[in-house]
């Protein structure tokens, strides 16, 4: 009975991740393809919480919540004002230049090498030695993300992590993101004699 | 559970279609979208890393939150050039902005 109930939920998981997958991937080919930039940044929104979706698949809630807010929030906003500032598409020319074979052959080609990169090699090799699975099956199998003193991969850890092993690095990164976004506003206010 | 090379894989495609993306569009905010496309296709393979190899360490996620503030930051930092390119030349079009080509 319990088995039963494991290969549903299990079943579920393959359902949800492979409808999830397709659902980024044609989103992301909207975004390349698109005519039209306003539709390619809601094509990048769809994307981008599909992904998120696959986070809590990969029991990463934390980061799906972040991705929604910082992404598909703050970020495709930005995108949609800068388009309507710059009536960018309003101008009617082509939004692709002539190197688009060469794109085709380059974005073909990253893919098959990191396809075939992620398929030829064994991933059991980067798992420490004393928890690396004995028999060895092809595929890395997903080890349980709980312990006896219960969850270890969950937000908290993550805050626990973010705040002292990466405290130095979590400081530079928002002494980063002050800058750059000072550094923003600066060029886009411009000189105030300046006609627009 | 998923195989970790299919999440793999759905990176790798994602990060191949903005590559295509970068190297195809010439409109900027275009080529935006495609870097931030690049961008999340890494952080799907640091989680599926982390879920997957290291499952009782949040290394991988803490990764992910760094490239999530880096492509915050790059996203405003471009969109105020875009902004100003546009301002100057009238033009969003990477091809148009050649002043620094001799």
């Amino acid at each position: 009975m319990e088995g039963q109930a494991h290969v549903l939920v299990e079943s579920w998981e393959h359902a949800v991740f492979y409808l999830l997958a397709v659902v980024a991937l044609a989103g992301a080919l909207g975004v390349v393809f698109s005519r039209d930039i306003i539709h390619a940044a809601l094509y990048l929104v769809v994307t981008l919480v599909m992904t998120a979706g696959v986070y809590v698949l990969l029991s990463a809630e934390f980061l799906s919540l972040v991705q929604i807010l910082v992404y598909g929030g703050g970020v495709s906003i930005l995108v949609l004002f800068a388009v309507m500032i710059t009536r960018v598409r309003d101008t009617r020319v082509p939004l692709e230049g002539p190197q688009r074979p060469f794109a085709i052959v380059a974005g073909i080609a990253v893919a098959a090498v990191l396809a075939l990169m992620v398929v030829r090699s064994d991933w059991r090799l980067a798992i420490p030695a004393e928890r690396r699975p004995e028999r060895s099956p092809v595929q890395v199998q997903r080890v349980t993300t709980t312990t006896p003193e219960g969850t270890v991969r969950d937000t908290s850890a993550v805050g626990h992590d973010l705040f002292t092993t990466f405290a130095v690095p979590f400081e530079v990164a928002s002494l980063v993101l002050l800058v750059a976004l000072i550094g923003a506003i600066i060029l886009a206010r411009g000189e105030e004699e300046e006609v627009t | 559970m998923i195989p970790m090379e299919h999440v793999l894989v759905l990176g790798g495609l994602l990060f191949a279609i903005g590559v295509y993306g970068v190297l195809a569009r010439r409109n900027a905010v275009l080529i935006l979208l495609s870097v931030e496309l690049m961008l999340n296709a890494v952080n799907l393979n640091l989680i599926a890393f982390n879920a997957y190899l290291r499952p009782t360490a949040a290394t991988g996620m803490a990764f992910a939150v760094f490239v999530i503030v880096i492509a915050a930051a790059e996203a405003g930092l471009a969109l105020a050039i875009i902004l100003r390119l546009f301002r100057n030349r009238r033009t969003a079009n990477v091809d148009e902005a050649d002043l620094l080509k001799w």
